[in-house]
């Protein structure tokens, strides 16, 4: 399904874009309707989706079974999208039914790359939001 | 023996006694004397303040939000599960055994329960059943 640019623009993530750039982003995005107990992500395959929560609570499992919930609309999923090596470092599972956007980490890359400033508030961003994650993720 | 003789024999153990427990009394306070000694310059110094006692946080409450009835059966199940693993758990073995033991839907009641404040994160990837929501 197709992704309004009203969706997107209220959107922290995207707050430095220009509208032409927020319009190739939500042609870009597809909205996906998730069931309870579908998987979005899975650890260890490459990572090339990233995901925006609209609603519903996800669940991402992490090495050692350490996990965190998502349930907060413009919560990020697969940011390892954006890392060497490019791939998924939890299972993503949805533990109630609910919607995403979905974008392809190039194509998102490709619009943020003609805007180097945003690009780096956005990257900013992401890093920012995936701090404990990323900590979760590289505890043994 | 005579009188004297017992006398003055009573009277040597009785001072032989009394100067052991004096001896005895001055090995136990000359430490303390010694160390009154050097500290005697600090004598009418004020006492340094004591230290405050530490602060014990107080472990913070969290309170759990009312389920309706229709999820207190599923609570409680979830609630036996928890109470098999060591606390902290880990959520992903917690729904793995609530699927394993046929609780239905067990998803999204374990969503249920974490936006009710009964399962609670610590924080370090693991979860801990709330000790205010107990059954």
């Amino acid at each position: 399904m197709p992704v309004a640019i009203d969706t997107i623009s209220p959107m922290e993530l995207f707050e430095d874009l220009k509208t032409a750039e927020l319009a190739q982003i939500a042609a870009a995005m597809e909205l996906l309707h998730i069931s309870e107990g579908e998987s979005l992500t899975y650890r260890g395959n490459t990572a090339d989706m990233f995901y925006i929560v609209l609603s519903g609570m996800f669940m991402i499992a992490y090495q050692n079974e350490r996990a965190l919930t998502l349930n907060q609309k413009g919560d990020l999923i697969g940011w390892s999208t954006f890392v060497d090596p490019f791939r998924y470092t939890g299972t993503t599972t949805a533990l109630t039914e609910g919607e995403v956007l979905a974008i392809a980490g190039p194509d998102l890359m490709a619009v943020m790359d003609r805007n180097p400033e945003a690009k780096s508030k956005i990257m900013a961003r992401i890093s920012a939001s995936s701090a404990l994650r990323q900590a979760l993720s590289a505890t043994n | 023996m005579t009188a004297h003789h017992l006398y003055v024999a009573i009277m040597g153990i009785s001072i032989v006694f009394a100067s052991l427990c004096f001896l005895a009394v001055a090995i136990h306070v000359l430490p303390r004397a010694l160390t009154a000694w050097d500290n005697k310059g600090k004598l009418f110094e004020k006492s340094p303040p004591k230290p405050e006692a530490p602060v014990i946080p107080v472990e913070k409450v969290v309170l759990p939000l009312p389920l309706p009835p229709t999820d207190q059966d599923m609570a409680r199940q979830f609630y036996l599960l928890a109470k098999r693993l060591s606390p902290p758990f880990a959520l992903p073995r917690l729904l793995y055994l609530a699927d394993k033991h046929g609780i239905r839907n067990p998803h999204a009641g374990l969503a249920r329960l974490i936006t009710a404040r009964y399962i609670l994160p610590d924080q370090n990837g693991y979860f801990l059943w709330n000790k205010e929501a107990q059954f």
